[in-house]
């Protein structure tokens, strides 16, 4: 299906290097929608602030830098909350610089617009169609929204690679989309929709636990099978919810006596969104803080999509802690670590990022993120045959500049294979004999192998590492979890 | 979505079809027609044609489908797309404006100043 496009011009007087500058830098900075990134050079991230008219609040966007021909052009791929592509052209004119705009905005990217600016594109399927419908309920925009891109590629991968060895049990997976956008409220509505007009077998998801609260009861009154894939505040599965990322107990319990160790430190600080994931994080943090002999110095939870940090890093200073456990969501942990890192005080203060995976530590950046601790049971440096094949895979699919994946967006992964391996060892979909056959299910993938247990946990072997530039350093595994 | 496009005014891969925008002229005069009705309107085209073409406008979001007995209604659903593309096009013309404006607030000696020190 093909693209719309948008052509503007416009000439100002000004010569061509001043006007190509000003992306992003210099006194017209902000021009380009608050541009902003760390370096303008292919394949960096840039973060964009699209406005969605007058009645509604600006929403926090990402592209990627495709091209750059200095003082001439630079290309940017959108990746959420749409997907397109901007060509921004500076020739010289009359004295001036005539300064162009060419946009394409990517055909399937309507619907998803028309919804958040209220309207409504979505055609109702036919629910006798032979296929099985894999419901993907994620944030292309908030907090969150620095995952939904990775996540849907991620499932995509998954489905077209159960698809070309035909489908489950002969029928083929159809991959239906929904956006959270970091609402719990927009999280249910889309559930309904995915729901009442796709007719979706299951859904796999991986936005905030607070859209998973809001969700749940719908989830459960109609009997859908839900896969919460990221990290969770743990659990065993209830009725048809199954949660299969990193509990807080398994990240947190080696963790936190090596930092202990390595920065010779005992002072802890604990940093997280209000609602009920991190908070969980923070109570494990308390727990786990005092058995290992250390202090818990202060504790403080802020509302999602908060963006200045200056009362908590004053606080964090006055209290003297040197360690901190940060369980912020996505922007906001991007935020709070940029703001600690530019106050001068990463040399004192260690984090470790509950969810500081892939997408987290490149919003921070670099500079800002290197010695930033984590535990996760994926990582892209994983030095397997296995995740150098999968990798290769997605960049095959999605472009050298496809957004990379982490433990948090690769989970969909492993959760819809997982799914098809089930449904096949069950021969139906039907959600009880499916569920049935879903313990001691496992599947080799680029995280290693992974085996649903007899409760319907997830287990995984789990790793702690350390941000560096362009990636994370593995510095040591940490041994399986969720062993019945 | 690849490679270079040249500009041209807005567009759409479900419009670039004649007989695609045959059905959406007919759709847009009869408000809302069955498929046969639809594909009796044709001598060129089948109906397997026609309900390829209606599936492409459908997912194109151009189009709506309403079942009935074992009917199926096709009508227009044209409104929506205009206003995300016209959102649109409004969104990508706002940068250039507030560049512009930029530029004019700023006296012309500091225009020169800031293209040396950029």
């Amino acid at each position: 299906m093909s693209d719309i496009l948008f052509t503007s011009e416009v000439v100002i007087p000004a010569p061509r290097e001043a006007a190509f500058s000003s992306f992003g830098t210099g006194p017209w900075a902000g021009w380009f929608f608050n541009a902003q990134f760390d370096h303008l050079r292919p394949g960096a991230l840039v973060r964009l602030a699209l406005p969605m008219g007058a009645a509604r609040a600006a929403v926090e966007g990402t592209a990627r830098v495709q091209r750059v021909i200095p003082g001439q052009r630079i290309v940017l791929l959108h990746e959420t909350p749409w997907r397109g592509r901007v060509v921004l052209d500076f020739a010289p004119d009359d004295g001036g610089t005539r300064v162009r705009l060419v946009t394409s905005v990517e055909h399937s990217s309507l619907a998803p617009l028309a919804r958040m600016l209220g309207a409504d594109l979505d055609q109702v399927d036919d629910p006798d169609e032979e296929v099985v419908r894999i419901g993907l309920l994620t944030s292309y925009s908030g907090s969150a929204g620095v995952f939904g891109r990775a996540v849907e590629n991620c499932a995509r991968l998954a489905v077209d690679e159960i698809n070309a060895e035909r489908g489950v049990n002969g029928t083929p997976l159809r991959l239906v989309v929904g956006d959270d956008a970091t609402e719990p409220s927009t999280g249910l509505r889309e559930l309904r929709r995915m729901h009442l007009r796709h007719h979706v077998d299951m859904v796999i998801a991986v936005h905030t636990s607070a859209t998973l609260d809001a969700v749940r009861p719908y989830a459960r009154r109609v009997g859908l099978p839900y896969f919460y894939t990221p990290v969770n505040e743990g659990g065993r599965h209830a009725g048809r919810l199954f949660r299969w990322g990193e509990v807080p107990e398994d990240q947190l319990r080696k963790a936190v006596p090596a930092m202990m160790r390595e920065h010779s430190s005992r002072g802890w600080y604990v940093v997280g969104n209000d609602y009920s994931w991190p908070r969980a994080v923070g109570a494990c943090a308390r727990r786990t803080v005092l058995a290992e002999g250390g202090r818990l110095l202060g504790e403080r939870y802020v509302p999602l999509s908060s963006r200045d940090f200056s009362p908590v890093l004053e606080e964090i200073e006055r209290s003297g802690a040197e360690l901190v456990v940060n369980s912020l969501v996505g922007g906001d942990a991007a935020a709070f670590e940029r703001q600690l890192y530019a106050a001068g005080l990463r040399q004192r203060v260690r984090s470790i990022g509950t969810l500081l995976d892939e997408a987290t530590r490149e919003h921070i950046g670099d500079e800002a993120a290197a010695g930033m601790w984590t535990v996760l049971g994926y990582f892209m440096d994983l030095p397997t045959e296995e995740n150098r094949e999968f990798l290769r895979r997605y960049r095959a699919a999605y472009g050298d500049y496809a957004p990379p994946v982490s433990s948090v967006t690769e989970s969909v992964y492993e959760g819809i294979h997982l799914y098809a391996r089930a449904a096949r060892a069950a021969g139906t979909i039907e959600p009880a004999s499916l569920l049935g056959a879903l313990p001691g299910v496992s599947f080799d993938g680029p995280r290693g192998r992974v085996t649903v247990t007899g409760d319907g946990r997830l287990r995984q072997t789990l790793y702690l590492a350390e941000a560096v530039t362009g990636g994370f350093r593995i510095r040591g595994e940490q041994g399986l979890v969720n062993i019945d | 979505m690849s490679g270079s496009r040249d500009a041209e005014s807005s567009t759409f891969g479900a419009l670039a079809d004649t007989s695609r925008r045959a059905l959406l002229r007919l759709l847009s005069e009869h408000g809302e027609l069955t498929a046969s009705e639809l594909a009796a309107a044709f001598d060129t085209i089948g109906r397997t044609a026609v309900s390829t073409h209606l599936r492409v406008l459908r997912e194109a979001g151009l189009v709506c489908e309403r079942r009935a007995g074992r009917y199926r209604y096709y009508s227009l659903r044209a409104q929506p797309v205009a206003d995300v593309v016209s959102f649109l096009s409004g969104l990508y013309q706002g940068p250039l404006d507030r560049l512009a404006d930029a530029v004019a607030q700023q006296p012309a000696a500091e225009r020169a100043e800031s293209s040396r020190s950029a």
